[in-house]
């Protein structure tokens, strides 16, 4: 009894978790899906919604590009989208300076879009400073996580 | 006096004149023969001091002036500049504030200073309290004092008490008669609830400005203290706002084309300063309250925020990354003669003119390390004051004595610590957390009202 | 030659052969009122060229030592004493300052002072003390400032050690009941902590000792300036606390000596430690 219990108990959770993956989970804020800890643009988490930069850096890494190529070849097939980019810190700064920064970042960010082709009237920033970690923890690996501009839909247009 | 001496003495006239000479000659070399010690040092502590219950004459006088008395002790005992001896170790019991204390026994229990007081309750709900200021081993009064208010408003008075005593035995102004804006915290970090609140210093009369609906930061009050200015996230959009404390009303400081934030007030009260962003780009600006205009100071293409005007409102220090990193940075209040004052190694930021004028707080980080320090407005004499995991932040008290910071402790086991707002003498001593209800940070203390 | 004949003519023959007794009076008079103000002028040429000497504690050594007198118009013995702050940087010193005897602890000026010959006692002082070295160093700009302001001061020095005779040592109070004196009230002195530098915080106080090394009366110099001056008045009533402390009873003062301290001044100097 307790054996059959048990398999089918493990068979359905499989289930459910093949089909969790499947598609991920819509966040409504943000209009992201989340799946296996990350977050997309996309409903088959093929294109990745955040980029990481250095500490203290607002540029655009290698790395970032290709994230934003992405971004961008969804954006043109997504027309109707409009798109809110977020800018975020570590807590390795100081408040103000980090809501400037963080600023500097998301620009960075639609500046790159709008290069790439896609309309001014589309895209707009926000900067959250540090007040949005995404990974708490006070260590450079958390940090590395919350040096990030995220590209959202703007739930708001 | 010479002269007199030798007039009668039969001597040749000049021989007369140089003796008279000699001997007013010796008179001056030997008129500083006394032996004089220098004492160059001594000890540094608290100062004890005796504070007697405050007298009344029925059982409602006697428990107001019971209440009184405790709020004294509290307010001088947290300056960290006094210790109030032990009322349990007390020997005289006194009667009345009006008569001379029996001073041997209170040197016996070295008290440096003592203070004794009475409250007196009329029909009318009004309240008056008498005190002295006694100094012990010199045995004299140093001051007296009486208020008169009505009896709601006990704390205040109380605060005053602690004010003038303050004053006259450390020569500085007093402030505890002031409160204090911050915001309070709560939640998993990713998903921090902030909401604007104001206390008494002391932490009293707490109450909640705003509901935590919206992410709030950095308030500052206005040189009324009627108005505190502050960022906040309504509508997702951040921009700076004013709030009336009194009504709880908010509205939108100007009509900016992007996001505003770290909001002051000008020392007079007439103008809002703050930083706006657009495009990657901050710049800071002012904006008059009464017509409406708008002033852009800066115009480098970078980062520039965190304004604080001098307290003659002549000048302003910012944050700014001109130079490649956050720095220091002195202009006029027309964004003329932009000068770096902050030269040592590591970031600056968060710079804060001290209500004297004398000095400039901010905060540093160096070497993975917090510090919150303070220097001079031509950027000299750098000293660092505290330090930790994180503080930053600094806010004056009124006097230009302490400094109240943000601080968040150390993680532990990977969890994050906890946020709290402490408060340090200027010269690096006595560092001690202000008690808030919830997890607190960005404080900012109240001017003294005239 | 003009000026000469003008002025210093008419007068000298005035004053000096026509024995007029009213000139001469009267220049006297101006003369006495001149040196009140100025000082005495400095005889020693060479002094003029010094950097101002340094500060070091005055020793006094009781019945111990009796120093040879110093004839100052010859060239002094410079000074050995002197090359123990050699090594110091800011402080440069002229090598003929020249250090008299002095029995005679009188001194407006703060810390300066002259040296004794015993190279020996010196040592021992340093080595003993090194908190006083470090309040003497630090004070060095102090006297370098003071020392410009306050000349005339030394001038009269100069003439009072002159006046002094070596048997006079011995009966003044030795470096190390001075010490003792010090430490004392020390203990009792509770320093106000960062006030602003409002400049010189400085408080003498001026102590009248019974036998038993108890203060009778004691009062502060500069009562004016507490009016004006908040921080001083602070610093100066921490002062005269620590000297009416009842913790700071029977001074350690030797009863023999008891002329030489019934009257003291005590300078409570918080710069070393105050400020921020």
């Amino acid at each position: 009894m307790h054996i059959i219990r048990t398999i089918s108990v493990l068979l359905l959770s499989v289930f459910l978790y093949s089909c969790a993956s499947k598609s991920g989970m819509e966040d409504v804020s943000t209009g992201l899906y989340e799946k296996g800890g990350m977050s997309y643009l996309d409903k088959a988490a093929t294109v990745p919604a955040k980029i990481y930069f250095d500490y203290d850096q607002y540029l655009i890494t290698d790395m970032a590009s290709n994230t934003l190529d992405l971004q961008v070849a969804w954006m043109e097939k997504n027309p109707s989208r409009y798109i809110l980019v977020e800018g975020h810190c570590d807590e390795r700064g100081t408040r103000e300076y980090n809501l400037a920064l963080g600023e500097r970042r998301a620009n960075a960010v639609i500046e790159y879009l709008s290069s790439m082709g896609i309309a001014d009237g589309r895209l707009n920033v926000v900067s959250y400073g540090k007040e949005r970690p995404d990974s708490d923890g006070s260590y450079e690996d958390a940090w590395q996580k919350n040096r990030r501009a995220v590209t959202t839909i703007d739930v708001d247009r | 006096m010479v002269i007199n001496i030798f007039f009668f003495i039969k001597l040749k006239h000049t021989k007369k004149i140089i003796l008279s000479f000699l001997i007013f000659f010796s008179y001056i070399l030997n008129v500083n023969a006394e032996l004089k010690i220098d004492i160059t040092s001594g000890y540094t502590e608290p100062t004890p001091i005796g504070i007697h219950d405050f007298i009344g004459t029925n059982d409602e006088e006697e428990a107001l002036a019971k209440q009184i008395t405790k709020l004294v002790i509290a307010d001088l005992n947290n300056s960290g500049l006094f210790k109030i001896i032990d009322p349990k170790a007390y020997i005289q019991r006194i009667s009345s504030p009006s008569i001379m204390p029996k001073f041997s026994d209170w040197k016996v229990i070295n008290a440096q200073a003592l203070i004794v007081g009475s409250a007196t309750l009329d029909a009318n709900g009004h309240v008056r309290i008498e005190f002295r200021l006694w100094d012990v081993f010199a045995e004299q009064q140093m001051a007296g004092w009486a208020f008169s208010t009505v009896r709601s408003n006990w704390r205040q008075i109380s605060h005053r008490i602690a004010d003038k005593v303050y004053e006259r035995l450390t020569g500085e102004i007093g402030y505890f008669d002031t409160r204090i804006v911050y915001i309070a915290e709560s939640g998993p970090y990713k998903k921090r609830i902030k909401r604007l609140a104001i206390m008494d210093q002391d932490g009293a009369n707490h109450r909640f400005l705003t509901d935590g609906s919206n992410l709030v930061l950095t308030p500052r009050f206005s040189p009324s203290q009627q108005e505190v200015t502050y960022l906040s996230y309504i509508g997702r959009i951040p921009r700076v706002y004013l709030l009336d404390i009194e009504t709880g009303k908010q509205e939108i400081v100007g009509d900016f084309p992007g996001m505003t934030f770290a909001p002051r007030f000008s020392p007079f009260g007439d103008e809002v300063i703050m930083s706006l962003a657009t495009e990657g780009n901050s710049d800071i600006y002012t904006y008059n309250l009464k017509t409406n205009i708008r002033k852009q100071l800066t115009t480098y293409r970078g980062i520039d925020t965190s304004p604080s005007f001098s307290p003659n409102a002549k000048r302003i220090v910012f944050n700014s990354d001109r130079g490649g990193s956050p720095q220091l940075y002195v202009m006029t209040n027309k964004g003329k003669k932009i000068k770096r004052i902050s030269f040592g190694k590591g970031h600056y930021s968060t710079p804060v003119w001290s209500p004297r004028g004398d000095y400039i707080a901010f905060t540093k980080f160096f070497n993975k390390t917090f510090y919150i320090g303070i220097m001079t407005p031509d950027g000299k004499g750098e000293r660092l004051i505290a330090k930790g995991f994180l503080v930053e932040g600094p806010t004056w008290t009124p006097n230009g004595r302490m400094i109240a910071y943000t601080k968040k402790d150390y993680p532990k086991q990977k969890k994050d610590g906890k946020t709290r707002v402490f408060l340090i003498d200027v010269t690096g001593y006595h560092e001690r957390e202000i008690i808030t209800p919830l997890e607190a940070s960005d404080p900012a203390w109240s001017p003294l009202l005239d | 030659m003009i000026l000469n004949n003008l002025i210093f003519l008419p007068i000298k023959r005035e004053v000096l052969e026509k024995k007029n007794y009213l000139l001469q009076s009267l220049a006297f008079h101006l003369l006495i009122i001149m040196l009140i103000y100025y000082g005495l002028p400095n005889l020693f040429r060479y002094r003029a060229e010094f950097l101002p000497p340094l500060p070091v504690e005055i020793i006094n050594i009781s019945n111990k030592t009796a120093a040879p007198k110093i004839n100052f118009k010859k060239t002094p013995d410079t000074s050995k004493n002197k090359t123990n702050y050699a090594n110091q940087e800011n402080i440069k010193y002229d090598n003929q300052t020249k250090i008299p005897d002095t029995t005679e602890t009188i001194d407006e000026t703060k810390e300066v002072t002259e040296i004794k010959k015993k190279k020996i006692v010196k040592l021992k002082e340093l080595k003993k003390k090194p908190n006083q070295l470090q309040s003497v160093l630090k004070s060095i700009e102090q006297v370098k400032k003071d020392f410009s302001d306050k000349k005339k001061k030394d001038r009269e020095d100069t003439k009072s050690e002159e006046k002094v005779t070596p048997t006079k040592l011995g009966i003044n109070l030795s470096i190390s009941e001075i010490d003792a004196v010090r430490r004392h009230f020390q203990q009792c002195w509770n320093i106000p902590s960062g006030a602003r530098e409002a400049g010189d915080l400085a408080t003498e106080i001026k102590v009248r000792f019974n036998k038993e090394g108890n203060v009778i009366d004691a009062r502060i110099v500069n009562i004016n300036r507490m009016k004006r001056d908040r921080y001083f008045r602070t610093a100066a009533e921490s002062a005269l606390r620590a000297v009416l402390n009842p913790r700071c009873k029977n001074a350690p003062l030797p009863e023999n000596k008891f002329d030489k301290w019934k009257n003291l001044t005590l300078n409570f100097d918080p710069k070393s430690i105050i400020g921020y």
